[in-house]
């Protein structure tokens, strides 16, 4: 008993040890986005001499906030919301149906999964970037459901192949037909692992700073990552305004995290019984 | 097997009408050639009072904001004349980011680069002429105009002039000096050391290089390369015989004379602990509190410098001594560069828009109200008709004496300086500087490196 | 299964569920990827606009740039420590995270922290940490090796790049893990239990096996993502000191738009693809073997 007490304790120790190395680059920033970057420079661990919400106004007029959070919110959302049901849909077809074909394309999807990013990048542009589809943020969206389909598909394919083929036929001997079974049988088994993936193409595409500098020219377009340009110079960084601009890009991120948190716990909960 | 044939059939349909509900095939996807001007939005030429919408690609990052109100204040004088600012990348890239603009054919009406993308975009990009554009050669200064010439053409138009040399930190050596330094008597190597070995007694560290591959390659190496002559082609020549092989650049006396000097600066580095740390915030700090007395940089650390508290507002410039000479070229100049140029591009804009890009710039160049936004960000413009009653920084208003006394050494090799000549060039000066290979080594590095390129 | 009058039916259940997958996933990646590939056999320059067919000597122009070959072996090094950390330290937060530990929902979430930040700002924080934090600690404690900033040393600044990674990465793939944790069945564990099955004895012979899903999803993306590993690189070293850190892609990026050489680093970029195809499938393949079907 006195053993597995202090493995107990030994346990909390070393997971609160690490914990704390997991989040003093975050203490770091919230701390120094009240000081100014040259109290930065100089002290990164001292606390702010007082809250002053200066950096969070300059950085609030400067990114142009509240139209890069609209923009933001809108892209991210219909992106992930699209990536999640068009390849969950895929990936039930690549598992459930046995064609040979679906083999290659499941090949396909995952090959690209290790195409260096560099090596579209030009292409893309300069295809659509030709065919004038640029500068306008349903051409960004499109692309995003289109790179995130892999990584979603990969994913969900290996959670559909664990799903008891059982729990379906009970659907389709009913008369059902694919369609029904997908959304009435598969897809709340797949809640837990939707909101994985959910979270991780979230937060992608909220803090992705290339994909929409690419696309995205007009200013009046621009998401949060990309108004947070101006706090960088030729040879260094305005540290101070930056660290406050970048914990106001997270907040919306954090904020509905946790309470989504709720729920997601719920759905793993639910999908590791069932 | 037929299921497997009739599934591979649905695959090649799907497939083919996926490509062509993608349109265009990619061969006809290629950015349009310098001649055809057909890769923007075609706006309607005939009517005057329609908006045009100019795009400009700056890469001077520091004073994106500057350019953004400047443009805010030209469209209020000319509403139907819209200028959006397509602000450069985090960091390095800037260069990725302007070929992608080209690429897809989005490239800046107008754009604020390097001298080496001058070159590199020499056939996309509007020349200048009495006819397009009589008040560059009204108002601007002959010497910047002939900056802004590549290849017999006028395809730059300068906008600011920036030096570097060695700072100084007044207060700190009038201190060590009591009030009694004279900058001038600073001409050769040997005065360069015991001027450090005095501020070393006097236990402030004499001088700071910042461990950059930038600032060692592309600025102190540069040197070696400039200093050959007054002309602009004393450099390039030089760079040339080192491509073709006919010159070992450790045969010449004058980069000897640099490394000598550069080895002086290392043994007082106030980096001397971790010379690559290379931290700009962390330096501008250091220099600006007076922690050391010297700096190897140039007049844009002022704009680093200004949102600090408590720093020093007096600076000077010395040059940096390469022989014990005084006579020698270089050991009484400081180096003056049109650091970055104006240029407008014709292969992807319609006339209209180039045109009004035109207009726009020659407005915010010799304009009296366009001209105050970048004296207000502190630059040294090369036009006759600035205001005189200007007080600048201490650092540019140094850099100016010099070129009033005519000591100032020609850098038009820098836009020799192309592609990634100064960040490998300057990684071997970085290897260098932390002992890592001996002067030997780094000649045949760069040797090496000028013999690589086409 | 599917008899041959269904024909039809499937070719509309094709439609239906793989349609919009594949017509985004092959307007955005096939087709920009095969363009690609065609434009490595030609001296395609988007500065200059030039397209000319060149056959095959973007290709060997990459065997005379002899750095390629010295950097692609860091860059092995690199995904080789740090997909073995990230998988083992990932591995054991899931561990301790689904073993009822209290407060389990804040750590989850504390650990997670790392990935609210995007790449590029994550590699200038860190850069500070290692430049100013841990040299300012190395000389409170007057501690020799911490005097000196990691990222400047030619051998250490590619260790500053793995535990960059092992903190980034961690938490995300802890997430994953957690997820293979929690869908193992009850019953399984139960009967585990019955049998006697213990400590140790359960987590090799039980826990592990059927987590293999979950290894092999991991062990691909830390692979996948080392090899590609570009943001963090820039922000965090960009290559410093003097090019001792510059990884494959970082190389490949600067091949095609600061060396002006687009066509040759484009080819970089595919035969560094053929590589990684090559390393990956192998992997996935032999941890497939020890897959246990449902």
């Amino acid at each position: 008993m006195i053993g597995s007490k202090i493995r107990t304790v030994l346990k909390y120790v070393f997971i609160y040890f690490l914990l704390i190395l997991f989040i003093i680059p975050f203490f770091l920033m919230i701390n120094n986005s009240f000081k100014t970057t040259q109290q930065f420079t100089e002290s990164p661990f001292s606390l702010p001499d007082n809250i002053d919400f200066k950096n969070y106004v300059d950085a609030f007029n400067k990114m142009n906030f509240l139209d890069g959070f609209v923009n933001s919110i809108i892209i991210t959302f219909i992106s992930v919301a699209l990536i999640l049901l068009t390849a969950s849909m895929a990936a039930y077809f690549l598992v459930r149906i046995k064609w040979k074909v679906n083999k290659a394309i499941f090949a396909g999807f995952v090959a690209s999964m290790i195409v260096p990013f560099q090596a579209v990048m030009i292409p893309l542009v300069s295809i659509y970037g030709n065919m004038k589809l640029l500068n306008n943020k349903w051409m960004l969206i499109f692309m995003y459901i289109g790179f995130g389909q892999a990584f979603a598909i990969f994913i969900f394919h290996g959670f559909i192949k664990n799903i008891p083929i059982d729990m379906e036929e009970a659907v389709l001997i009913d008369g059902g037909n694919r369609l029904q079974s997908f959304f009435k049988v598969v897809l709340p088994l797949l809640t837990p692992v939707m909101v994985t993936v959910m979270i991780l193409d979230i937060l992608w595409i909220w803090n992705d700073y290339l994909l929409p500098s690419l696309v995205l020219l007009s200013p009046v377009q621009r998401t949060l990552p990309l108004s947070t340009y101006s706090f960088f110079q030729t040879y260094s960084v305005d540290y101070a305004p930056l660290m406050a601009g970048i914990v106001m890009t997270i907040l919306p991120v954090i904020i509905a995290y946790v309470f989504a948190q709720k729920r997601i716990i719920e759905g793993v909960v639910q999908g590791a019984i069932k | 097997m037929k299921r497997v044939f009739m599934s591979m059939v649905i695959v090649l349909v799907i497939v083919s009408l996926m490509f062509t509900a993608c349109g265009k095939t990619p061969e006809t996807a290629a950015p349009g050639t310098s001649s055809s001007p057909s890769g923007s939005p075609s706006t309607d030429s005939g009517s005057k009072d329609k908006t045009v919408k100019l795009t400009y690609f700056n890469t001077s990052a520091e004073v994106n904001e500057m350019f953004e109100k400047m443009f805010a204040r030209y469209n209020e004088l000319f509403p139907n004349v819209v200028i959006e600012l397509i602000p450069t990348g985090i960091g390095e890239g800037q260069q990725e980011k302007l070929q992608s603009l080209f690429a897809s054919g989005n490239g800046p009406t107008f754009m604020n680069v390097d001298p080496a993308n001058v070159i590199e975009y020499q056939d996309r990009l509007v020349e200048f002429t009495k006819d397009n554009a009589p008040w560059l050669f009204e108002y601007a200064n002959e010497s910047a105009i002939e900056g802004g010439t590549f290849g017999g053409k006028v395809l730059g138009a300068p906008w600011s002039v920036q030096g570097y040399g060695l700072l100084y930190n007044k207060r700190i050596v009038d201190q060590v000096y009591n009030g009694q330094f004279d900058p001038t008597t600073i001409n050769t190597r040997d005065a360069l050391q015991a001027f450090f070995e005095k501020i070393e007694a006097a236990g402030i560290p004499a001088t700071m290089l910042h461990g950059a591959n930038w600032s060692l390659g592309g600025h102190y190496l540069t040197l070696t390369y400039a200093v050959q002559g007054p002309a602009t082609t004393d450099g390039t020549g030089f760079i040339d015989s080192i491509k073709a092989g006919t010159q070992k650049i450790e045969d010449s006396p004058i980069f000897q004379g640099y490394m000598d000097t550069l080895d002086l600066l290392v043994k007082y580095n106030y980096n001397k602990a971790d010379p690559l740390v290379a931290d700009f915030n962390h330096d501008i700090l250091a220099f600006a509190q007076g922690k050391c007395a010297t700096f190897f940089m140039g007049d844009w650390a002022w704009t680093s410098m200004v949102g600090l508290e408590n720093f020093d507002t007096e600076y000077g410039f010395i040059p940096v001594p390469w022989s014990n000479n005084p006579e020698d070229y270089g050991n009484t100049e400081v180096v003056m560069v049109l650091p970055k140029f104006q240029c407008i591009d014709k292969s992807q804009n319609t006339e209209e828009q180039y045109k009004a890009a035109l207009d726009a710039l020659g407005w915010m160049l010799t304009d009296p109200e366009g001209q105050q936004f970048f004296l207000d960000a502190g630059f040294y413009m090369p036009y006759k008709n600035v205001r005189t009653d200007i007080k600048y920084n201490s650092m540019t208003t140094s850099i100016s004496e010099y070129a009033s006394r005519g000591k100032t050494i020609n850098l038009g090799c820098f836009s020799y300086i192309t592609g990634d000549a100064w960040t490998e060039t300057g990684n071997l000066m970085l290897k260098y500087v932390a002992g890592a290979i001996n002067r030997q080594e780094l000649a045949d590095g760069i040797n090496n490196y000028w013999r690589s390129v086409k | 299964m599917i008899s041959r009058k269904k024909s039809l039916k499937n070719a509309g259940l094709f439609i239906t569920f793989m349609g919009p997958s594949l017509i985004a996933f092959t307007c955005i990646l096939v087709i920009p990827f095969l363009y690609g590939v065609f434009l490595t056999f030609t001296n395609y320059n988007p500065v200059k606009g030039t397209k000319d067919f060149v056959g095959f000597a973007n290709f060997i122009a990459i065997f005379s740039d002899k750095e390629f070959m010295t950097q692609f072996l860091k860059t092995l090094l690199y995904v080789f420590y740090s997909t073995v950390f990230c998988n083992l330290l990932a591995f054991i937060l899931a561990y301790i995270l689904t073993s009822n530990i209290k407060t389990q929902n804040f750590l989850r979430s504390g650990f997670f922290t790392p990935n609210l930040i995007g790449g590029i700002i994550l590699g200038y924080i860190w850069k500070f940490i290692f430049a100013n934090v841990i040299t300012q600690l190395g000389h409170s404690w007057d501690f020799e090796p911490l005097k000196t900033s990691l990222l400047t040393h030619p051998d250490r600044a590619i260790l500053a790049m793995i535990i960059v990674t092992v903190w980034q990465y961690a938490g995300y793939l802890m997430m994953i893990y957690i997820a293979g944790f929690v869908g193992i069945k009850k019953e399984v564990l139960e009967a585990a239990d019955i049998d006697g099955a213990k400590g140790m004895k359960k987590l090799f012979y039980i826990t592990i096996p059927s987590m293999v899903p979950s290894f092999i999803i991991c062990f691909f993306i830390t692979i996948s993502r080392g090899f590609m590993a570009y943001d963090l690189n820039l922000a965090l070293t960009n290559g410093a000191p003097y090019g001792s850190t510059r990884l494959a892609s970082m190389h490949i990026y600067q091949k095609a738009f600061q060396a002006n050489q687009y066509a040759v680093g484009q080819a970089e970029a595919i035969v560094l693809f053929i590589v990684v195809a090559l390393v990956t499938v192998t992997q996935v393949m032999l941890t497939k073997k020890y897959e246990v079907e449902a």
